[in-house]
């Protein structure tokens, strides 16, 4: 193994001169950068920033329209509602499968709690669907998705 | 064979060279906004009147005006006092409400409970605001009637 480290070409990278008293000494370092701890570290790392892409991208777009609340709370695990458009172009999803204003009810029966995005904009009588829906359904714990006030102050 | 052939040595570099690029490109698009929820707590069904505690509502009205209201007379603690906000500039007057939610809760400690009631055009954000100023005085259990 040592014969294998000094017949590399490290050999001749991992040496130095020094000058001593007039005469010229050559000391040989030899060492080995264990470079598979690296490499794995990095290569976890490249796995983890490439499973989570897909989950900031959807942050990306959602912490662009959501509303801003002063104290935000952690959002836990929760059947999605989400709606998208305005009054014209409205779309209710829950989980990513569209649905019909009539078919919300029947698609978060069995849901404990809700978790509804939609856009900051939006008015009222187009969230009351859902709010009713839930309170039809028996779900009284609601999460209103949002993000962190701006330092200048979100309203 | 002669065991010295087998020693060989893959190059690193080029490899650990790509993974850094890898990293920082990923590093550099990730989104670092934190999304968190508001949480509502729904009343389902029939609420129980024995604990008798002061219930708000605080109704919406399309010009930018509040009104506040105890669900129950009796547990009003000023019958007299109007709980009316005015709108300033065809807008919810956010400071207004502020101290006006924290004198509510001055004048009744035990209030808890606020129930939002929004009009039909109302703006989700200023729905959520209204909530929140509600919550960031103390109220702890912030509701949201439908239409």
């Amino acid at each position: 193994m040592r014969t294998g480290y000094l017949g590399s070409k490290l050999n001749h990278d991992s040496s130095f001169k020094t000058l001593n008293l007039g005469r010229v000494t050559r000391k040989t370092l030899v060492f080995s950068l264990s470079l598979t701890s690296l490499i794995d570290a990095f290569s976890i790392l490249v796995i983890f920033l490439l499973i989570q892409l897909p989950s900031f991208e959807t942050q990306k777009n959602l912490s662009e329209q959501v509303p801003s609340v002063s104290k935000l709370t952690e959002l836990e695990k929760a059947l999605r509602v989400r709606v998208s458009g305005d009054a014209s172009t409205l779309k209710y999803y829950v989980e990513d499968k569209e649905v019909l204003t009539s078919q919300i009810l029947q698609n978060i029966q069995s849901a404990k709690s809700l978790v509804i995005i939609a856009d900051r904009n939006i008015s009222f009588h187009l969230l009351s669907p859902i709010i009713q829906a839930a309170a039809n359904a028996g779900i009284e714990k609601l999460q209103l998705a949002a993000t962190p006030h701006k330092k200048s102050g979100g309203r | 064979m002669n065991r010295e052939k087998l020693n060989f040595e893959i190059n690193l570099v080029p490899m650990i060279d790509v993974l850094s690029a890898c990293i920082c490109f990923l590093l550099m698009t990730v989104v670092w906004t934190s999304l968190g929820s508001f949480s509502v707590q729904q009343s389902v069904g029939a609420v129980s009147e024995s604990e008798n505690l002061p219930v708000v509502t605080a109704r919406m009205q399309s010009d930018g005006s509040l009104k506040i209201n105890y669900k129950t007379e009796s547990a009003r603690p000023d019958p007299s006092a109007d709980y009316s906000l005015k709108n300033t500039e065809g807008r919810i007057n956010w400071a207004g409400l502020d101290k006006l939610v924290r004198e509510l809760r001055i004048k009744s400690p035990v209030l808890r409970t606020a129930v939002v009631l929004p009009h039909n055009f109302a703006k989700y954000q200023d729905v959520i605001s209204v909530m929140d100023i509600f919550r960031k005085n103390g109220i702890s259990d912030v509701g949201i009637s439908p239409l």
